[in-house]
């Protein structure tokens, strides 16, 4: 793994990478080695995303989130493209059941745009959609 | 199991309960079944308290939505597929929007749907959308009808607010004059 600190090492060059295919919607398996308060772990997780620019992203902000890990503890060993059939994690693959369809059960009116935001309302919203 | 304030959810078997909660495990051999039923509880003040509601409008390939904020408020595009629980991929060949993924959030569910397959290219979407005369049916729903009249409204000048005026005044005049006759 690349072990050189930003202070000892120096930037040669930066390329963005291109999404090849930006409108199909793609599952990240995602690899990732990250220090915790008392350790090193190693991690796979899963990001279902139209770019691999777009899943590193999210899986930056997931470890942020949920482990508190900020991107210097991060080491992103591999970011592959996986399959609707090899995915492994199951709040990705409840995603890929055909015919999929859910309600919004929680539905919040807001205004189209900021000008035209309400401070006060006469009566109570309803959020049913 | 989604807890609304004051409501009781009924049906447990789906699985898309669950959505928003991405450590918990789904059972692939629960049917789908479209049981979203609620019942809100007797005894809360609601007008309605004694009807059960069922979601209608609901997050599917082909759903037509409205998009509610940015520069494409108000035009009408399809979800072509569902990135995750909290966006879609959407497409509007006829409206002007292009192939993006969407939040949810930014999106209002119609009551309309087209018939296409998951994740259906552009021309396959257009012809279907044209097939089902979208535009058509969009026009004919009460929410279209309101969105015209306001904007009918507010483009009205000064002498069509003038000719309303009269129109009213006239049909007050014919509606009382009906009215007093009755009573009399």
């Amino acid at each position: 793994l690349k072990k050189v600190k930003k202070v000892n090492g120096e930037i040669v060059g930066i390329n963005e990478i291109h999404e090849k295919k930006p409108l199909q919607i793609k599952n990240f398996g995602i690899w990732i080695r990250y220090d915790s308060r008392s350790g090193t772990h190693n991690m796979y997780k899963e990001y279902r995303e139209l770019t691999r620019n777009a899943a590193v992203e999210a899986c930056y902000s997931d470890m942020a989130s949920r482990h508190r890990a900020r991107s210097r503890s991060i080491q992103i060993i591999r970011v592959a493209e996986v399959a609707n059939a090899d995915v492994r994690r199951p709040y990705i693959k409840q995603i890929l059941v055909p015919g999929i369809k859910f309600p919004l059960p929680h539905r919040v009116i807001r205004s189209a745009d900021k000008a035209h935001r309400a401070l006060f309302m006469g009566s109570r919203p309803s959020t049913f959609y | 199991m989604v807890l609304l304030k004051g409501y009781v959810t009924i049906a447990t078997v789906d699985p898309w309960m669950n959505m928003g909660r991405t450590n918990t495990t789904i059972d692939p051999s629960i049917s789908n079944a479209n049981t979203w039923t609620t019942h809100r509880l007797s005894g809360t003040q609601h007008p309605c308290s004694s009807r059960s509601f069922t979601f209608q409008r609901v997050v599917e390939i082909g759903r037509v939505v409205m998009i509610n904020y940015g520069p494409d408020a108000g035009k009408l595009a399809v979800v072509v597929d569902i990135i995750d629980h909290n966006r879609a991929l959407i497409e509007g060949p006829t409206t002007g929007i292009a192939r993006t993924g969407y939040a949810f959030r930014r999106l209002t569910l119609t009551p309309l749907v087209v018939k296409v397959p998951r994740g259906a290219g552009q021309a396959v979407l257009k012809a279907a959308i044209e097939k089902q005369d979208l535009a058509g049916s969009w026009a004919k729903t009460s929410w279209a009808k309101k969105i015209a009249s306001r904007a009918q409204r507010a483009a009205n000048t000064d002498f069509d607010r003038f000719k309303l005026q009269k129109y009213k005044k006239l049909r007050r005049e014919i509606v009382n004059k009906a009215v007093k006759a009755t009573k009399a």
